[in-house]
């Protein structure tokens, strides 16, 4: 018996949630369907264009093609009532509605641990001030102020700084895409509060621990503790609620663009192509179907995701 | 808080540009000086900010700009049952359907039920409310012929609205029931109620439903603010006079005191709502009353 022993290797934390997150089924299938959905919207619009010829703001020459066409080989998912491929549109819609959800999910992000973090660790009267804010912002029926807000700077209201970036990125006078931005900040600025209180509520159990008593000593800053040591370490709990913010925001961002105060055309997103849809619903049902039915997969399967991540990372709430 | 709102939203509108009379013609400048001395924008911005809280505090919100005929009271007078009946009969919907499908499945933990009920819960999340009522018009009016397509009139003309705007709240209760019963469950004060020989129904009913649906009764309260959102869509969906559509139409036309008399008028409402849910914590939960 002379075989040398192996070293035990130590499993991190991360790679451990991995490993609970892959043996559950259902988040497996959620990260597959997005995956798919991810790549599709992404290379999708450029493969059609290339192989059919179809954009998804292409309106056919022909007179007799402007027309609502149901299903077929060439028209995987119809066309709508200006005969433009239906499928082109949706994948050229998920562009904007996926971006919408993630871009206002990161300012959701930026603002709610900034803010939960320093009133984690100021404590005393500056958290309670902070924190009082929240909870008086929480009973605000939100969706009110947010439909104000974009209906009053939409069109020629929009802020400059606003239109600053949206030329600078998209080119001169692009309202549509102004428009676009202007979601992204209405969106992200409503939904951070629930961050703020996760962050803050981590803070609070790290911030009387060794680690940063020693920082401390050493003379590090006081917002270098914050975000240098205190943030990373409350991640996990971070990442859940993004996981779950991305459908959330996606659903608000569809609602407002179906009453007609999101996303303006000449763009798309799931939500104003609904709308469209709705109006035919009687005799041309796929112009609803198509779009609808892909945002309810994608929101389907991000529910499905940050569910298991949340059991994978907190394996606590998995004994229940 | 009421008081925050109405401010934050009457900033809004007061710092966007143009005003609600400038239409695609310019006006004459004495017509402008008219309307303006008529609605006190001639002022200075204080002077009309303390105009609109006294309005507030009266109660009174003038009348509506693009409709002089109607006030903003009467307005609301006219289309909020609309709006209430709907919301009242989906809220109760999502309690009857989200409480007892979350208790069975806490109930039956990991049996085919539970997985079942959560799966449909999440898809009830996931499916956007302007997809699944044109859907189910779709199936149940156009293709089926049970029940009429949109418009006010008769309880069948009800069903569709209300579950459409009731299943995601359904969904939402029912996975705050399974969590909430999933920890009581489990909780010293049921092992005694069981223990003192108490049957099950008793021990579910009496003992473990008030703690675990501490969280349901603490969602009253979004929930609330959120149907409002829910009702603006399955009003437009289904063409109801409530009052989502009266505030998208005030906001798109730039009816200023309709939109803030709407405003101030549902969040006095949350805020209220609110109170209640704070009060009726005590009720359910002893241990509450005194921390």
């Amino acid at each position: 018996m002379s075989e040398t022993l192996e070293p035990i290797k130590g499993v991190s934390p991360w790679r451990d949630a991995w490993k609970r997150l892959i043996r559950n089924r259902l988040a497996v299938f959620g990260l597959a369907i997005l995956g798919i959905l991810i790549v599709s919207v992404v290379i999708g619009p450029s493969i059609i264009y290339w192989t059919t010829g179809y954009a998804y703001d292409f309106i056919p020459a022909d007179n007799d093609l402007v027309k609502s066409m149901p299903p077929s080989f060439a028209h995987l998912m119809g066309t709508d009532e200006a005969g433009r491929d239906l499928l082109a549109r949706v994948l050229q819609g998920g562009r904007i509605s996926l971006m919408v959800g993630i871009i206002s999910t990161a300012v959701s992000l930026i603002v709610g641990i900034s803010w939960g973090a320093v009133a984690g660790y100021m404590g005393g009267f500056v958290d309670n001030l902070m924190m009082r804010i929240v909870d008086i912002l929480y009973s605000i029926p939100y969706i009110l102020i947010v439909i104000v807000l974009l209906a009053v700077f939409g069109g020629p209201g929009t802020p400059h700084w606003i239109t600053w970036l949206s030329d600078k990125i998209g080119g001169e006078g692009n309202q549509g895409l102004s428009q676009i931005f202007l979601l992204f900040f209405a969106l992200g600025l409503v939904s951070w509060l629930t961050m703020a209180r996760v962050v803050r509520g981590q803070i609070l159990s790290l911030k009387n621990q060794d680690f940063v008593m020693a920082a401390r000593a050493t003379g590090v800053s006081t917002p270098a503790i914050i975000f240098r040591h205190l943030v990373p370490n409350a991640l996990g709990p971070v990442i859940v609620y993004a996981t779950l913010t991305v459908p959330s925001v996606m659903l608000t961002e569809a609602f407002l663009s179906f009453l007609g105060i999101g996303v303006q055309p000449p763009y798309a997103s799931w939500g104003s192509l609904a709308a469209d849809g709705i109006k035919n619903i009687a005799f041309f049902p796929w112009q609803l179907i198509a779009p609808g039915v892909t945002m309810a997969l994608t929101l389907f399967s991000l529910n499905f995701l940050g569910d298991g991540i949340r059991d994978a990372l907190d394996p606590q709430t998995r004994k229940f | 808080m009421a008081w925050l709102v109405v401010t934050l939203t009457w900033g809004l509108i007061r710092i966007a540009p143009g005003n609600f009379y400038s239409g695609e013609k310019k006006l004459p400048a004495a017509v402008e000086a008219n309307i303006r001395a008529k609605y006190g924008l001639d002022k200075p911005w204080y002077t009309q900010y303390g105009m609109l809280m006294s309005n507030v505090v009266r109660g009174d919100f003038g009348d509506s700009l693009k409709n002089p005929d109607y006030s903003v009271n009467e307005m609301i007078a006219e289309h909020l049952p609309y709006s209430a009946t709907i919301g009242v009969l989906a809220y109760i919907l999502a309690l009857v359907l989200g409480i007892s499908a979350g208790t069975v499945a806490a109930l039956k933990q990991n049996s085919g039920f539970d997985y079942g009920s959560m799966s449909a819960a999440i898809l009830g999340l996931s499916v956007p409310n302007f997809v699944l009522g044109p859907l189910l018009v779709l199936v149940l009016s156009f293709w089926l012929y049970l029940l009429p397509p949109a418009r006010w009139g008769g309880p069948s003309a009800l069903i569709m609205p209300v579950v459409t705007l009731g299943v995601i709240y359904a969904a939402y209760i029912a996975r705050l029931t399974r969590a909430g019963m999933l920890e009581i469950l489990r909780s010293d004060y049921i092992r005694t109620a069981r223990a003192k020989g108490l049957s099950e129904t008793s021990v579910i009913l009496r003992h473990a439903m008030r703690g675990g649906l501490i969280p349901v009764v603490s969602f009253t309260g979004p929930a609330l603010a959120a149907l409002l959102g829910g009702t603006v869509v399955v009003e437009k969906v289904f063409a109801l006079p409530g009052l989502g559509n009266i505030f998208i139409q005030a906001v798109l036309n730039r009816d200023e005191t309709v939109v803030l008399g709407i405003v101030a008028f549902l969040s006095i409402l949350i805020m209220i709502f609110n109170l209640i849910v704070d009060v009726s914590y005590g009720f359910l939960d002893p241990r509450i009353r005194f921390e």
